[in-house]
């Protein structure tokens, strides 16, 4: 890795250009708090389905999911996968009906149907993921920052949160769907470069030979269907409640726009999906199975690409993860300025002052997430933890919100289904359900969202049928 | 996928709760004629094969 010289100038000018698109969205897009969080709701299908697959796309997926196929072979596809085909599902059945109510946050819903206190408590729920993974997507960015520029830790981390902050500040959404469009196209280059003269160079598929595992290749891989199925469940749970991609539907233009945004963003994500485990296995036959899974990634681009290839694939992990942060970052900001300040601090705020806010948010979310990765030592716990806990509380209940008449007169179900799938995460792993923890890659005994979400799905559907078996209860809800 | 009615109302304040006949408003908003979960079920069907095929392709 000592011997790597990335090229200055591609890094120089890939960061000048977000640069600009941020200076270019502020001048010329953003007026009011509503164009920073959600674009103005004026975006076209194709810049939405760009963003959304860029969002999917980060620092974790490259290198993390690269790391799992080492060990877990072919079928580390679903640790991402899930995700993108549970975005595809979204695209029909959540999304549209979500742009139609033209909600900001998820939070507000929750107020809309239920009242303040659903509200709060979804709130709680969706900040401690959205935290985590900011946390989480910033930290793998500075690890890799740091040890090509050969700087600090607390450098890099300072580094690119202030490349990051700077273009989400100006520009908010606007900037984010324009960089992202950017972003998932340099990032789809490098990697499929990656993955195309990796195999070549190590003479085609038949360098896999050398792997003697016979399930390696196999559909549910060395870990079994339990941990397919595992995986496969935490990816629909969590993309059902992941504000910021569905922020992305609620910045299309109409309901037909979000649909196609996702619908497209989905389909291109999952054919994409394949390059990390692509790479795994490549790594695992070139570098052997005792190679850690934290270094396949970073080994392969070092080794097998180098040169001008080896910078773009550094640009495309920069791009990959810059755009997942800003998008994490902008969600966090519309959160404290909507559902705190503006709900309960100051609901008279001046748009101005709304506007100003936000960006101030924009800054302190990224400064918090730094010091949540720096401070924080269980850090990986928290990102890894709090998606659980939301894919267990917030995330069912969403999908019933939308998909069942019923289950909106229900506030009482609603509110103890989250808290008790909530409450069982926390406990489960409190318990200790954790086997192995790397820096990037986590191995569960048994994940609990898979204890979490049966539990929250059965009470949401017992609660709703009882708290609504009798419809001259529902009269004089308000 | 027309936009829906819900649309018209655009500004409220942030401590606004809907009304009861608000509740179902999203409904207008048609979702396709399939089952959700059996969509659901197939889309990840769809993703296995996905896996099988490139298995394939890589064993040669």
């Amino acid at each position: 890795m000592e011997e790597f010289q990335p090229s200055w100038w591609l890094i120089v000018t890939y960061l000048l250009l977000m640069f600009g698109i941020g200076i270019w969205a502020a001048r010329t897009r953003v007026g009011r708090m509503e164009d920073m969080a959600v674009a103005g709701r004026s975006s076209g299908p194709w810049l939405i389905a760009f963003s959304v697959a860029a969002t999917w796309i980060n620092g974790t997926t490259l290198i993390g999911i690269s790391g799992v196929a080492k060990d877990f072979g072919l079928s580390a596809y679903w640790t991402g996968g899930s995700f993108v085909l549970a975005t595809i599902w979204m695209s029909y059945y959540v999304v549209p009906r979500l742009r139609a109510t033209r909600i900001i946050t998820v939070p507000q819903l929750f107020e809309r149907f239920y009242g303040p206190r659903h509200r709060l408590v979804s709130l709680s729920l969706i900040i401690l993921r959205d935290l985590g993974a900011t946390a989480g997507v910033m930290g793998s960015l500075a690890v890799v920052t740091s040890s090509i520029l050969q700087i600090s830790l607390l450098q890099s981390l300072a580094l690119v949160g202030a490349l990051t902050l700077v273009y989400v500040f100006l520009g908010g959404m606007w900037a984010i769907l324009v960089t992202d469009a950017i972003q998932f196209f340099i990032v789809s280059i490098g990697s499929v470069a990656l993955v195309v003269f990796g195999f070549l160079g190590a003479g085609g598929f038949s360098v896999l030979r050398s792997i003697e595992d016979p399930d390696f290749l196999g559909s549910f891989g060395t870990g079994g269907p339990s941990q397919v199925i595992a995986w496969v469940v935490i990816g629909i749970s969590i993309t059902f409640g992941y504000q910021s991609v569905i922020q992305r539907g609620l910045a299309a233009s109409s309901t037909a726009a979000a649909h196609k945004g996702f619908l497209y963003g989905g389909i291109i994500s999952t054919i994409w999906y394949m390059v990390p485990p692509l790479i795994g296995v490549l790594g695992r036959a070139l570098y052997g199975a005792d190679i850690s899974g934290d270094d396949v990634f970073l080994r392969m681009t070092f080794g097998v690409a180098g040169g001008q290839l080896g910078s773009i694939i550094i640009v495309g992990i920069l791009a990959a993860s810059m755009s997942t942060l800003d998008s994490t970052i902008n969600t966090i900001a519309s959160n404290f300025t909507i559902d705190i300040y503006n709900r309960f601090l100051n609901p008279n705020a001046s748009p101005r002052a709304q506007l100003w806010l936000y960006r101030l948010n924009v800054i302190l979310v990224g400064a918090l997430a730094a010091a949540i990765y720096y401070v924080f030592p269980l850090m990986i716990e928290l990102f890894w933890l709090g998606g659980r806990i939301m894919g267990a509380s917030v995330a069912p209940v969403v999908a019933a919100m939308v998909l069942f008449p019923r289950v909106r007169r229900a506030p009482r179900t609603v509110l103890t289904s989250m808290l008790t799938g909530a409450s069982v995460i926390i406990l489960y792993q409190i318990l200790g359900s954790v086997q192995e923890v790397g820096t990037i890659v986590v191995v569960w005994t048994v994940d609990p969202i898979l204890i979490g979400v049966p539990i929250t799905v059965s009470l949401l559907a017992l609660g709703t049928w009882w708290e609504t078996r009798n419809p001259r209860s529902l009269r004089g809800r308000n | 996928m027309e936009p829906a009615k819900t649309e018209a109302r655009d500004e409220r304040g942030e401590s606004y709760r809907y009304v009861d006949h608000e509740l179902d408003l999203m409904d207008r908003v048609e979702l396709p004629r399939w089952n959700p979960w059996l969509s659901l079920a197939l889309l990840v069907l769809a993703g296995f094969a996905y896996v099988w095929v490139w298995g394939v392709l890589l064993r040669g």
